[in-house]
């Protein structure tokens, strides 16, 4: 609908001043291909370009929002870099605008660009990607556990929603642990930003050997524990919803006896870590 | 219990007059400044007789807003996460949710501004009140989303023109939401600050398309302070909701209160100011808009059977 192609747009220009710029320099080139109609081009060029940008702390506002889910990996990245005009420039990022235009989720559009931060050489703290990681699949499951399922969903076996298992470095909960408490350091007194002698980073623990840790949803948030690499993989096979000869298969590959795969398969339901749509049909 | 109504005339017979009552949001109680509804209900009887409260979904009812719900008088619900503009935003979880929070406030209707809340979905980061597209193609979508959600909760729903500094489409505001009431046969809610923030902004008269708008259709009005502010040499009417409604909000509310012949509430939203600035302003809407003896103090608003 052109009304809703329009929406997005409008969006889009009211955090970017180079897409404002771009649209009132280049109307039809920057608009069409976004399926606006031309009259409609016409209605939005008439309102005064400065009246996308009065609100001064827009992207501010949002990246509060943003980064309180990416504390740890976005403090690192502000650390390594001393920019926040780096994160900020994410609402110029074509990640962020794409995001809009298909409806889709900020959070895992930050996540993304984060990423790509460490990918462009911006940022490259060995625990970044861990740490960045671990709160994108917190994001990820948090997100998991208030959306619909797809109706019908597959038969065979599931991952709940909010459940996951990650390979991460074996210090990645130390280092979030220190950049936590420096964080929190910080919030004690804000004005610390303004002297010398304020705290310093924390020096982090040093990159280990990989560990598993199974996220899942437990009072109203999103906890940690630790996997053995057996359950990782099991969980990781499902990803996609299986049937129980095709988990058996896989997990042969894995070099697990079809004896203890279908006794692994069985703790997992038993432990709600997986789950199973019917699989037998009504007889006639 | 009353059967399930179908028709804006139904719903009329059943909606109660509530008089003039204050607004409240989630939380506003943790601002600095704050008239809680209750107190200043408990020190004025005679000037504030309902409270529209104000939240989502996402975050329910506030240590205030439930306080209110047990002195047993009236409320409305005005959401804050459903963009009216886009029927794919009225999921099943959202309006079981929705119809929860208004049962447990007693809720007379449903009301809110009409446009986008969020863009995507309602997530953290995504919220910001965008008012509607002024074309034929938004008014009919909006028309369409309005008349499932009135459906689906057998409550009266009042969209409302949202305030905003930039508005883009062909239609007037009120010629806008003339076609989307007409199409999802509701009420609507017009917010006189709003309308003077639109037609400053337009260019026009602050009573130009008010002759042509259904009058009958207005169950609702707000009215609020504005300030003129500047923005990189560029002048608007920001919505404040400071004590003193502009001049411009006063005439369409003076033009509309003594034409909507089925308007049964006015809200003056004002909560974070200070309450010897407000005070006179209750007294004038109160005595432009009296509460009647035949008023319920206590309505039961309509259900499903």
């Amino acid at each position: 609908m052109p009304h809703t192609a329009l929406n997005r747009v409008i969006v889009r220009m009211l955090f970017d001043p180079l897409f404002v710029e771009q649209i009132y320099t280049a109307p039809e080139p920057t608009l069409r291909p976004l399926k606006i109609p031309d009259h409609l081009i016409t209605e939005l060029l008439k309102t005064d370009r400065r009246a996308w940008q009065i609100d001064t702390e827009r992207r501010k506002r949002t990246l509060h929002s943003l980064i309180g889910e990416f504390k740890c990996s976005t403090t690192l990245a502000l650390a390594e870099t001393g920019s926040i005009g780096l994160l900020d420039a994410f609402f110029s990022h074509q990640l962020f605008h794409r995001s809009v235009q298909t409806r889709g989720s900020l959070s895992g559009a930050f996540a993304e660009y984060l990423t790509h931060l460490h990918t462009e050489g911006n940022v490259t703290h060995p625990h970044y990607l861990d740490l960045l990681t671990l709160e994108a699949t917190k994001a990820q499951c948090r997100r998991e556990l208030t959306q619909t399922l797809p109706s019908p969903s597959p038969e065979g076996y599931h991952l709940p929603p909010g459940v996951h298992s990650k390979e991460l470095n074996g210090n990645v909960i130390p280092a979030l642990n220190q950049i936590e408490h420096y964080l929190y350091e910080l919030s004690l007194l804000p004005a610390l930003a303004l002297c010398e002698d304020r705290p310093a980073f924390p020096p982090l623990p040093p990159v280990s050997s990989p560990a598993h840790y199974l996220f899942r949803p437990r009072e109203g948030d999103v906890h940690l524990s630790p996997v053995s690499v057996v359950v990782h993989d099991a969980l990781n096979e499902v990803e996609s919803p299986l049937s129980r000869e095709r988990f058996l298969k896989k997990m042969k590959r894995r070099g697990l006896s079809t004896e203890r795969a279908n006794e692994l398969l069985d703790a997992l339901l038993e432990e709600g870590l997986l789950y199973r749509l019917p699989l037998t049909r009504k007889s006639s | 219990m009353v059967p399930a109504m179908t028709s804006f005339e139904e719903r009329l017979t059943h909606l109660p007059r509530l008089g003039v009552g204050i607004s409240c949001e989630f939380n506003g109680g943790t601002r600095a400044l704050n008239l809680d509804a209750v107190h200043t209900r408990e020190a004025f009887p005679e000037l504030i007789h309902f409270l529209e409260v104000g939240t989502d979904v996402g975050r329910g009812l506030d240590e205030h807003m439930r306080r209110w719900v047990e002195t047993g008088l009236p409320t409305t619900y005005h959401f804050l996460d459903i963009n009216l503009e886009e029927s794919e935003d009225l999921d099943a979880p959202w309006i079981a949710a929705t119809i929860d929070l208004a049962d447990s406030l007693n809720a007379s209707w449903l009301c809110g501004d009409a446009g986008l809340w969020h863009f995507g979905g309602r997530e953290r980061g995504h919220f910001l009140l965008l008012p509607p597209i002024l074309c034929d193609s938004s008014a009919r979508e909006m028309a369409a989303t309005i008349a499932t959600l009135q459906e689906k909760t057998n409550r009266l729903v009042l969209p409302e023109n949202p305030p905003a500094a930039a508005f883009v489409g062909p239609l007037h505001l009120l010629e806008y939401y003339a076609r989307v009431v007409e199409s999802a046969d509701c009420g609507f809610l017009l917010d006189c600050a709003h309308l003077a923030i639109f037609q400053a902004m337009r260019g026009h008269d602050p009573l130009d398309g008010l002759e042509d708008f259904p009058l009958d259709r207005i169950i609702e009005v707000h009215i609020a302070g504005g300030e003129e502010r500047e923005s990189h040499g560029f002048t608007y009417i920001d919505d404040t909701h400071s004590p003193a409604p502009l001049d411009a909000c006063w005439k369409i509310f003076d033009y509309v209160q003594a034409r909507a012949r089925n308007l049964r509430a006015v809200v003056y939203e004002c909560e974070h100011n200070l309450l010897h600035d407000v005070i006179p302003v209750f007294e004038q809407l109160n005595q432009r808009f009296p509460k009647l003896p035949e008023d319920s103090p206590c309505p039961t608003p309509p259900s499903i059977v």
